[in-house]
Parts: C-alpha cells; sequence; structure tokens
C-alpha cells in the first residue's frame, strides 16, 4: 500500500520534472528553495492538525462519530499533500529575466504564468521574513500600475543580481526611449520644414 | 485672482457636515416641536428626574451639532491650497500638520462637477485625479470653488501641465457629438435590464387590467379606493426597478461631447451637471458594450477606460450613448481616431476548452438532478400538492438549461483579436462587452492553466491596465498558449527597442 503511494508520488514529481524540461529560457530555483517550501508547508499544516486533532477531542461527545473520521481524513489528506505539493511546487516554479522582461510560473495543480515589460516597472521591492532569512533567501516584488508579481525562495545573490538588474535595465530603457522620442521629434520637425519648402516653392513657381 | 494661496468655498462647510450631522438636526428640531419649554422649566424647578434628562438629551444633541459645525468651521479655515510651478499643495494645519503635494505630471484628470447645491450657490467642485493605481479607484482631492475661481484655477493647472486651456462660452462652442432627449430616452431602453423592462411592461399590463375591470364593474367609490391602494403599494414596489430605468436619463441629459487637440470634452447631467476632460494619451482602453437588449437590437454604447472618470459612484465614463454600429465607428472616428475600430480576424475560443467547463456543468446537473429527483420523485418532504413537485422538477429542468445555455453563448461570444497596435478582448454571456487595449498600456498579463488545460495546450489569461480595481482586470476566456505568447511578444515591443 505505502510502496504503491510513493510509486504514484514519484510518478507524478517525474510527470512535472518532465513537463518543465521544455521550458528551457526559465531558470529554476536553487535547492534551498526547496527545503524552505517544506518547512514552510509543514509548519502550515502542523498548525492545521493541532487545531482540527484538538477540537476534535475537545468536541469528541457532541460532535457525531461520523465528522470525527472526516476529521481524521482532513489530516491524512494534509499529511499527503505536504509531503507532494512542496516538491511539485518547486519543480514548476520557474522564473525568467531577459533584457525586456520579468516572468514567474508557479502552481501546484493549477500553473500561472505572470510576465511584466521591465519598461512598465514602478517599484522593487526585496525582503526577507525569518523563515527566508535563515535559509538565506529573498523575494523581489515588482510593482506596475496594473498590479504587483513576485518571485519567492531566490537566494540572497540572485534576489540582489536580479534587483540591481531591472534598476539599470529600467535606466537603460528610459533613455532609449528619450532618445527614441527625441528622434522621432526630429524627423518630424524635418518633415515639416521639407513640407514648408515644397509648399513656399511651389507658390513661387506659381507666381 | 492673483493670489496663489486660498481656501476653498465657505460652502464646504456644509457640504462636508455629513449624515450624521442632518440627522442630528432633525432630531434637535423634533424634540424641540414636541417639547413644551415653559412646562419642562416649571417640571425641573419641581425637581423632576425625567425633565432633567430630557434637558439633557436635547443638550446632548446641541453640543454634537455644535461641535460638528466647529470642527468643519476649523478644517474649513486651516486648509489652504496652492498652486505652484510644478505642484499643487494642500495644507491642513489642524493638530497634525498635512501637507498633500500632488506633481502636476502626475495629473492624469481635472473634472469640473455641479450638483444641485453647488448650482443654487454657484460653486464648482474641482476634482483632481493622479496616474496611481493605488488611488486610482477614487478621487484624489476635492476642491469646491466659486465658478470663477474654480475656472480660473482649471486654467492655471493645465498651463502648467503644459496644456491648453481656453476660456470656452459653452453657449457657443460646438460639439462634435451632441443627444436630444429622444436619443437619450433610447439609450435607457436599450441599456435596461430585460429582467427591469419585463417587471414594467408586467406592470403596465396589470394597471390595464385592474382599470378596465373597475370600469366595466359596477363604478363604486370602495372600488375605486381599493384599486388605489393597491396601485400605490405595487407603484411603490415598481419605483426602484423604474429608477433604474430612468436614472441614466437624468446623468446623460444633454450629453455632449467634443475633440480638441489631444482632449476630449465631455458635459452631461440633468441635475448634477458634470464636466470631463479627459486627455487621449490617458486613455488606457476602450469598451463597446452592447447589453442583453441592445445586442438583440443591434446597438451599442462606448467606454472609455482611464483614471479620473468613471471611479466615483454615480460616475460613468461613457463616450457614446447607444448606437448603430456604423454610426458608432464614425463619432468615435471624430472623438477618437487614435482607436479607429478595425475587422481584425477574432480568434475563437480553444475548441477543445469545454472539457475544463463540464466539470462545473456536471456539478450543476449531479445538484439540481438530485434536487428534483429528492423532491419531486421520492418526495421526501412529504409535499401533499402533486403540482408543486411537478414545479420543482421543471424548475431543475428550466435552471440546468439555463446554466447550459449560458455556457454555450459565452463560449460562443469570446474571442480574442491581435491588431498592430491594439488588442481585443471579447467576453460576454447574454450581454457582450468588446475591450480595445493599445499594447503599450498593457502593464501584465497572465495566463493560467489546469491539467486539462495543460494537455490539450490551452490556457486563460488576465490582461492587467491602469485602471479603477472592477476596469483595471481583463480576464479572457480559454485560447490557445500561443495566442498569449503572441500578446506577450506585442507588449514588450517599445520605442527605441535594440
Amino acid at each position: 500500500m505505502v510502496h504503491s503511494s510513493a510509486l504514484k508520488i514519484l510518478r507524478i514529481t517525474h510527470a512535472v520534472v518532465h513537463e518543465e524540461r521544455g521550458s528551457m529560457d526559465y531558470k529554476k530555483l536553487d535547492k534551498k528553495a526547496l527545503t524552505c517550501m517544506y518547512v514552510k508547508e509543514w509548519i502550515g499544516s502542523i498548525i492545521w492538525i493541532v487545531l482540527l486533532l484538538v477540537g476534535n477531542f475537545l468536541l469528541a461527545d457532541e460532535i457525531p462519530t461520523f465528522v470525527s473520521y472526516i476529521i481524521y481524513g482532513v489530516v491524512v489528506f494534509i499529511v499527503v499533500i505536504s509531503l507532494i505539493a512542496p516538491k511539485v511546487r518547486y519543480e514548476r516554479y520557474r522564473y525568467l529575466l531577459s533584457e525586456e522582461e520579468f516572468a514567474v510560473r508557479r502552481g501546484l495543480i493549477v500553473t500561472t504564468t505572470e510576465i511584466v515589460p521591465i519598461e512598465r516597472l514602478h517599484k522593487i521591492e526585496v525582503s526577507s521574513g525569518p523563515i527566508f532569512r535563515a535559509f538565506g533567501l529573498k523575494e523581489i516584488k515588482v510593482t506596475t500600475a496594473g498590479g504587483e508579481i513576485k518571485i519567492s525562495y531566490l537566494t540572497n545573490e540572485v534576489a540582489d543580481q536580479i534587483a540591481e538588474h531591472l534598476k539599470i535595465r529600467i535606466n537603460a530603457i528610459a533613455v532609449e526611449e528619450r532618445k527614441a522620442e527625441a528622434e522621432e521629434k526630429m524627423m518630424l520637425q524635418q518633415e515639416q520644414v521639407v513640407a514648408n519648402d515644397t509648399y513656399t516653392e511651389g507658390e513661387h513657381g506659381a507666381e | 485672482m492673483e493670489q496663489n494661496r486660498f481656501r476653498c468655498h465657505a460652502s464646504v462647510i456644509i457640504e462636508n457636515l455629513g449624515g450624521v450631522f442632518w440627522f442630528a438636526v432633525l432630531m434637535l428640531i423634533s424634540s424641540m416641536d414636541d417639547l413644551d419649554l415653559g412646562e419642562v422649566l416649571s417640571l425641573l424647578e419641581e425637581g423632576n428626574a425625567s425633565a432633567k434628562e430630557v434637558l439633557m438629551i436635547v443638550g446632548i444633541i446641541l453640543a454634537i451639532v455644535l461641535v460638528v459645525l466647529a470642527y468643519n468651521w476649523v478644517v474649513w479655515a486651516k486648509t489652504w491650497i496652492s498652486i505652484e510651478k510644478e505642484a499643487i499643495v494642500i495644507e491642513r494645519n489642524l493638530l497634525n500638520r498635512k501637507v498633500n503635494t500632488i506633481g502636476m505630471k502626475n495629473i492624469s484628470n481635472i473634472n469640473m462637477e455641479q450638483n444641485i447645491f453647488e448650482r443654487i450657490i454657484g460653486t464648482y467642485k474641482i476634482k483632481l485625479d493622479t496616474n496611481s493605481a493605488t488611488t486610482a479607484d477614487q478621487t484624489d482631492v476635492k476642491i469646491i470653488l466659486s465658478k470663477a475661481k474654480a475656472e480660473w484655477f482649471k486654467r492655471q493647472v493645465m498651463q502648467r501641465m503644459n496644456e491648453t486651456c481656453e476660456e470656452v462660452n459653452e453657449e457657443a462652442v460646438e460639439y462634435d457629438v451632441q443627444y436630444k432627449a429622444k436619443d437619450i430616452i433610447m439609450h435607457c431602453v436599450y441599456t435596461a435590464s430585460p429582467g427591469a423592462v419585463l417587471f414594467c411592461l408586467a406592470f403596465l399590463v396589470g394597471c390595464v387590467v385592474t382599470l378596465n375591470s373597475v370600469n366595466t364593474g359596477a363604478v363604486l367609490l370602495d372600488g375605486i379606493i381599493n384599486v388605489l391602494g393597491s396601485l400605490l403599494a405595487v407603484i411603490i414596489v415598481v419605483g426602484s426597478v423604474f429608477q433604474s430605468l430612468v436614472k441614466d436619463f437624468f446623468v446623460y441629459f444633454g450629453f455632449k461631447a467634443r475633440r480638441q487637440e489631444n482632449k476630449i470634452y465631455l458635459t452631461h447631467g440633468f441635475f448634477k451637471k458634470r464636466q470631463y476632460t479627459i486627455a487621449v494619451d490617458k486613455i488606457n482602453a476602450v469598451e463597446i458594450v452592447s447589453s442583453t437588449v441592445s445586442r438583440v437590437l443591434r446597438r451599442q454604447y462606448v467606454k472609455v477606460v482611464c483614471v479620473g472618470v468613471g471611479d466615483e459612484e454615480n460616475e460613468n465614463s461613457m463616450l457614446l450613448l447607444s448606437e448603430k454600429t456604423d454610426v458608432m465607428k464614425e463619432k468615435l472616428s471624430i472623438l477618437l481616431p487614435e482607436f479607429v475600430i478595425g475587422e481584425p480576424t477574432i480568434i475563437s475560443r480553444h475548441k477543445k476548452s469545454m472539457w475544463s467547463e463540464l466539470l462545473s456543468l456536471l456539478v450543476c446537473f449531479i445538484l439540481f438532478g438530485a434536487i428534483a429527483v429528492l423532491l419531486g420523485g421520492m418526495n421526501v418532504l412529504e409535499i401533499e400538492q402533486m403540482w408543486v413537485r411537478v414545479v420543482i422538477v421543471i424548475a431543475c429542468i428550466v435552471i440546468w438549461l439555463l446554466v447550459l445555455l449560458a455556457d454555450c453563448l459565452s463560449f460562443k461570444t469570446a474571442g480574442i483579436g491581435l491588431e498592430e497596435n491594439n488588442l481585443l478582448v471579447v467576453l460576454g454571456t447574454y450581454s457582450k462587452t468588446s475591450t480595445w487595449i493599445p499594447y503599450s498600456k498593457i502593464q501584465e498579463i497572465e495566463y493560467s492553466q489546469g491539467p486539462i488545460a495543460r494537455h490539450f495546450g490551452y490556457a486563460s489569461g488576465v490582461i492587467y491596465i491602469l485602471a479603477t480595481m472592477i476596469d483595471s482586470i481583463n480576464a479572457t476566456s480559454y485560447f490557445d498558449v500561443e495566442v498569449f505568447e503572441q500578446i506577450r511578444a506585442k507588449m514588450l515591443e517599445r520605442k527605441g527597442k535594440k
């Protein structure tokens, strides 16, 4: 029974790994992130399990037996999920940082891909909570006028590099755009001058 | 007019008093009306405890009224507005000194509004909005000024924003689009909810039938009084439905719009007169909406999505009222040629995406099937009347069929169009909304895939733009992942890209 369940878990994770191999541009998180994910998941799970079991124990005389069985079922479900979910999440978690965009793909059952053009970034926030600090990890949150996206579980070095890269790119893009606008303006002015000259020549010709 | 530091018009004190103040005043007036002051005083001299209580309550209410009035007066007296070269500064020197500085370059809109009270007093409410996602759901600054000062303020701000703002003679200026009362009434009909229309029709039929029965029967005074009583009750019930139908008429009364340089000027309103100035470059999307009735009658209205217009209750960002498609396109090409509505190839929903909805349909089928079997077939509630059980079964079947119909309609309506500069997102079930979003205004995109969607290679997505909470999120239906990759590529194109 245990053997077949373990095989199933292995098969699921293998499928996820296989599925994610296709997206080569996206980077995978460091191994430290997996341990951190397990710790975070287990902390949450332990809190829920304790609450459910204590509640079940205290209300044992007042609730029907089938409710107790449901509670035990939920506890088993939480345990199974806390064993599988971090691994699946870790395998699916990908981020992408290019010259123009910042993207992240994550999820357990439903995978979500969020893409933000670096040009639209308003704010970059690098933070790290106590659990993240214990593992030497950080989280980057970028804000645009339409919302925000974050990449969690990045090692300190990678997070700092990404933040630095984003800052440099934002400035570079702003310079490129200003230059392009100035060129566009100049071209328009030149076109106007040419048009005016043609008009004046035409008038003189008519005279 | 020369001074650059000034206060709001004093009438702001009355406008800011709020419901609590007027409630307390009403309580005070009604209690004074009921009180015989001489009697209370004589009772007080006799040492009557209830007289003391009555006077204490009146005293507390009076104190609340005076405190609220005094607080608002102090707020008005201590609030100063000044226009500087690059910013508008609003200082409030109460116990805490608060200085609100709004950079001119961040101002997205400056609008003027007048409610009935302001029309009587001769003031205008100036509403300033900034390009900020965090404050997109509300007006950032509201200032009440006399008409002349409000116009001066608007000119000063627009000059500093490097915008031209000429003095406009409302009567003389020519508008590109104007609607007559008849057009506005028709717009109300086109945009009415089918439920409200059916309710009003049923009400009218009911009235005719009832009055007819009075005419044909014995005309007794009692009968008429009964009928009038019933009608009054029905009118009260129908009132709210009817109000929803006629409200738009007063909101859009005298709707006029004109385009001048890079601005669109809008004015409308019967009781509350609104004047909006929309900077074209601040428009983040254009919505073409066909409500259920107008979809059948082939009409559509146009809304603009931008910060500063339509972000408050009872505020709308309407650009064109209900029109036929060709007329709408013609008028839109005058007001907003940047959004020339083309005919892009609409990419339909991914054929296999029905699988993603099968689960919800199945749950719905099991739920209503179980209700029908348990209540109608097995009669677990022991309902005696057979017809009630039949109605329950029919209702379950009808509801499930409606859910199925809604699913099919939304499947048929949904689409995406990829134009050179704009993205078109079409959504709707009974109504239809086509949202045109310039790629340069997309702030972020997101697409999600569940296990079924991953298997078949489709995804559902969300396009985020700068707007109010509701308008900022433009959900799409299920499309091939490649469609989202194309949107991503278009979104990443920009000026000066190497």
